[in-house]
Parts: C-alpha cells; sequence; structure tokens
C-alpha cells in the first residue's frame, strides 16, 4: 500500500506518456516521411544513388517506426475516450485521408521494390510512395493544428465545428507545413549522418535548406497563432515562452553543426528540437488535449481503467524498447545485409541487373 | 458440456436463443452458416493432418501420395476461411450489442455523414492493393528460385 498523502495524478501521468509517444513518432516516423520527401526532391546527377541510399536507409525500420502512431491512436483510445471519439468525428476527412496515404505509402514502397527493372509501369510506385509521403505529413500537422487552434467545438459530446474549415484554415495549414518541413529537416539530417562522400554533401544542402525553411515556417506561425489560435498563443506566452529562445538556440546550433560538418551533434540537436517543437505545443494548450472543450483531466477515463493501462505500458516497453533497439543497432550500422535495390534484401528479378564486381 | 462452455460450470443452464427478447437476437441464419463453415474447416483440417501422419508412421518416412499434397495445395486458403468466419460468428452474433448490455450498434455510429463513399474509397484501395500483391507474388513466383540462383553465384563470390 502506498501511502496516503502521495497523490498520484493518474491522467496527468497517461497525458505525459501520451505525449512522449507522439515525441517519438515525431521523431522516427517523421524521418520516415521525409525519406520520402527527398525521394520526391531527388535530383542532380546522383538522383538515382540518393533514392538508392534513402531507401536502404528507412527499408528495415520504417513499420517499426509507425509503433508509435499506433500506440498514440490506441492510448487516446483506451485512456481518453472522449477525445477519441472528438477526434475522429471532428477531423473525419484528414484522418481518412491520412489512413489512405500511410496505407498507399507502405505499400507502394513495398511494390517498387521488386521487377522496377524489368516492367516500367512498377516505377510509379516510386511516385506513389513520394507523394503520399509529402501529402500524410502535412495532414498529420493540419490535425495537430486544428486540435490547437480551438476549431473543434463540442457539445454535449456531439462535434458541432464543420468537417472542413477545422483544419482548412491558416493556422493549420501552417503548421501542416511546418510538419512537412521538420520531416524534410530530420531525415536530410540523419542522411548525413549515414552517408560518405558526394552522397553526403547533396544532402548536407539538403539539410542547410531545410533548416532555413523550418526556421522560416516557424516564424510565420506565430503572428497567425497570434490571430487564429489565441488560446496556444497565450499559454505560450504564459508558460511556454522559456522554449522559443531554446527552440531558437537549437536550430543555430543544427545549422552550425550542419554547416561544419558535425553530423553527429548536428543530428542530436535536430532531434531536440523537434522534442522542444511538440513539448512546446503540449506546454502551451495544457491542461487542453482539445482546445478548448477536454482537458487531460475531464476527458480521462476511469482511474482503475488507467491504471490498467500503465501495467500493460509498463510490461509492453519491457519487450518493445530491446526490441527496438536491436533492431536500430542492426540496422543503422552499415547495414550489410541490405544489397537488393530499393530495400529488396532478396530481389530475384533485378539480381542480373545488379551493379558489381561479378559482373 | 456446452454449460461449461458457456458459463465455466458444468451445472449452468444456457439460455436459448427463443428465451432473448426479439429486438436483442442476432440474426440467426448468418451465425449458423458461418459457425458450420469455421468448424467444417477446422475438422477437415485436423483429419487432412492426421491422414498424413497416418501415412508417413506406416510407411516410416515423410512421403505423402498424389492426393495428399493436392488436398494440401486445395485446403492453402481454407484456414483464412475458418477465421474469417469465425469472425462473422462474433461480430454477427452479438448483435445488435457493440458493447454487451451497454450499448447498441445504432448508438455507437458515428454522426459523420457520407460512410458509404468512405466505405466504398477504403474498399477500392484495398482492392488495388489486393490485385497487385497477387501480380507480383506470381511474378515473383515465376521467376528463378533463389536456390538456383545461390548455387549458380557461389564461384563468383568464391
Amino acid at each position: 500500500m502506498p501511502p496516503e498523502d502521495i497523490v498520484l495524478d493518474l491522467p496527468f501521468l497517461v497525458g505525459a506518456i501520451l505525449l512522449i509517444g507522439i515525441v517519438l513518432y515525431g521523431v522516427t516516423g517523421g524521418a520516415d516521411f521525409g525519406g520520402g520527401i527527398w525521394d520526391l526532391l531527388a535530383s542532380g546527377k546522383r538522383a538515382r544513388e540518393q533514392r538508392l541510399e534513402i531507401a536502404r536507409a528507412i527499408g528495415p525500420i520504417w513499420e517499426a517506426n509507425h509503433v508509435w502512431l499506433i500506440f498514440v491512436i490506441v492510448l487516446t483510445f483506451s485512456c481518453f475516450p472522449p477525445v477519441f471519439a472528438a477526434l475522429s468525428t471532428a477531423l473525419y476527412v484528414p484522418l481518412s485521408l491520412i489512413l489512405a496515404g500511410i496505407t498507399l505509402r507502405g505499400g507502394a514502397f513495398i511494390f517498387r521494390a521488386y521487377a522496377h527493372d524489368v516492367i516500367h509501369a512498377q516505377r510509379n510506385w516510386g511516385a506513389v510512395f513520394a507523394i503520399s509521403s509529402v501529402i500524410t505529413p502535412v495532414l498529420l500537422g493540419m490535425c495537430a493544428g486544428a486540435v490547437a487552434s480551438g476549431n473543434i467545438r463540442i457539445v454535449d459530446g456531439e462535434v458541432t465545428s464543420s468537417y472542413w474549415t477545422t483544419w482548412l484554415s491558416p493556422f493549420p495549414i501552417v503548421i501542416g507545413l511546418l510538419a512537412l518541413t521538420s520531416c524534410a529537416f530530420l531525415a536530410a539530417v540523419y542522411l548525413c549522418v549515414e552517408t560518405t562522400g558526394e552522397l553526403q554533401e547533396d544532402f548536407r544542402k539538403r539539410a542547410l535548406g531545410a533548416v532555413v525553411v523550418f526556421a522560416a515556417l516557424g516564424t510565420v506561425a506565430l503572428p497567425v497563432a497570434w490571430r487564429d489560435a489565441p488560446q496556444i498563443w497565450n499559454g505560450m506566452w504564459d508558460r511556454a515562452w522559456p522554449l522559443i529562445p531554446v527552440a531558437v538556440g537549437l536550430g543555430l546550433v543544427t545549422l552550425a553543426a550542419v554547416w561544419t560538418r558535425r553530423f553527429k551533434l548536428a543530428r542530436a540537436a535536430a532531434i531536440a528540437e523537434v522534442v522542444v517543437m511538440i513539448g512546446g505545443w503540449a506546454l502551451a494548450q495544457y491542461p487542453y488535449l482539445v482546445v478548448s472543450d477536454l482537458t487531460y483531466d475531464g476527458a480521462a477515463a476511469s482511474s482503475a481503467m488507467l491504471r490498467v493501462n500503465l501495467v500493460i505500458y509498463g510490461l509492453g516497453a519491457v519487450i518493445l524498447v530491446p526490441s527496438l533497439v536491436l533492431l536500430f543497432a542492426l540496422f543503422k550500422g552499415q547495414n550489410p545485409a541490405m544489397t537488393g535495390e530499393f530495400g529488396a534484401s532478396t530481389g530475384e528479378i533485378d539480381a542480373d541487373h545488379r551493379p558489381g564486381p561479378a559482373q | 458440456m456446452l454449460s461449461f462452455l458457456a458459463e465455466r460450470d458444468f451445472d449452468a443452464e444456457v439460455m436459448g436463443l427463443n428465451e432473448v427478447p426479439m429486438e436483442d437476437q442476432p440474426e440467426p441464419r448468418v451465425v449458423h452458416l458461418a459457425f458450420q463453415v469455421m468448424v467444417g474447416i477446422g475438422t477437415t483440417l485436423i483429419l487432412v493432418s492426421l491422414w498424413f501422419w497416418a501415412t508417413a508412421w506406416r510407411k516410416k518416412r515423410v512421403e505423402p501420395n498424389v492426393w495428399q499434397l493436392r488436398a494440401q495445395v486445395a485446403l492453402a486458403p481454407a484456414g483464412f476461411i475458418a477465421i474469417e468466419a469465425g469472425w462473422i460468428v462474433t461480430e454477427v452474433g452479438r448483435q445488435p450489442w457493440i458493447v454487451q448490455g451497454v450499448m447498441r450498434t445504432e448508438d455507437a455510429v458515428t454522426q459523420v455523414p457520407n460512410q458509404f463513399a468512405a466505405f466504398g474509397g477504403f474498399t477500392i484501395l484495398y482492392a488495388l492493393l489486393a490485385v497487385t500483391t497477387v501480380w507480383l507474388l506470381r511474378l515473383l513466383a515465376k521467376s528463378r528460385p533463389p536456390v538456383e540462383r545461390a548455387s549458380e553465384e557461389a564461384p563468383h563470390a568464391a
């Protein structure tokens, strides 16, 4: 029996775990989307090498990274059911498009790995992969923007706001573009660490460009938030303001580290930047999960339910965390197993076309 | 026996469908047919496995005859069909409740309109992915098997 004077704020604890899930999805899944963005923007005389490197880098891990999205959805569903109900209703249109985007992206990524040298039509899957990698993070960002904007209104458990204007308005759109850029920026910095030579220089230039666009969009978001998301704006100046200089500082550290080719430092700073960005969002809209009708406390399930969930996450983490560590340790090194093109580890059909000393 | 399966108690009384009020009854024909499909396939799979191992035990080695191989090929999709049928048993069998005794399915449906458009869209998407998967798998199956290629490549690798 725990002493009674220790009051554990269960909804707060579960809310914090939810935030950790979102942050982990941002820094892992976000980079997957970013890989697709750079696949779309591959250019110059090494465009093909860039695409192959992106596929090699994300091939073994992209499905594992999306475990965090599932985690966030299941946690919201079981611990904050009114939030799940409100968001799946109010954001029905963008969430359906996100589901279609994630499905198409995953399917296309696998499909294009096979027979692309034999059947020309297979190359179209590359375009499907790239385009859905761009649209999906924009929509995810727009959903986050809609949640923060206060556009979603709930009266007696029924969503009363529009199915369209809640997310198709200036603030969600800016946040969508910010999400897209942060994916591109993370992926470019990660790819700098994982490449060498000319390819590394290609991704270095892309990382520099992405950091600048990211900073510009972050600056644009401020006046738009002041106009369209007043509660976030006030919350930011009340509580989250110390994070603004931190975010600016981390952005400058990333920029300087990429510029001076200290890519591991750049990767650490880039991850910290995204953590601060998402953490700042959470802090600015505290105590709301959906501004301005649902708080983490008011929307929480019964404490028995929260306790069961905490135990399950604890047990799940014992299995999941070592598995993910092993996965990344195996495939984020030199990755000798992935010799097939576009992430195909046993590409039978394109075997004869594979460049190598044996031929 | 059924008493134990349903209520964890050999002396429990199993309530018949006719004792459930009419408005709380599921559609019995669908559940009945799906249950028969599930149990029928499960029993067939067990019998075919027993036939296979009985032959192997009698011959003292694993050497299935051509009819056993044909049966295995024919039954390849059976496990999936049985799973789907079992799913229909539980999902149709619990209607009209979505949470037994707590919430009815009609009360749980989203307020978002145009559900048929979304359903149709996702059906088309998954059909497209299924067709592509089958087409690609057939293409890969027709290409040279990796074992053969590995033995050809071995001298180069050495």
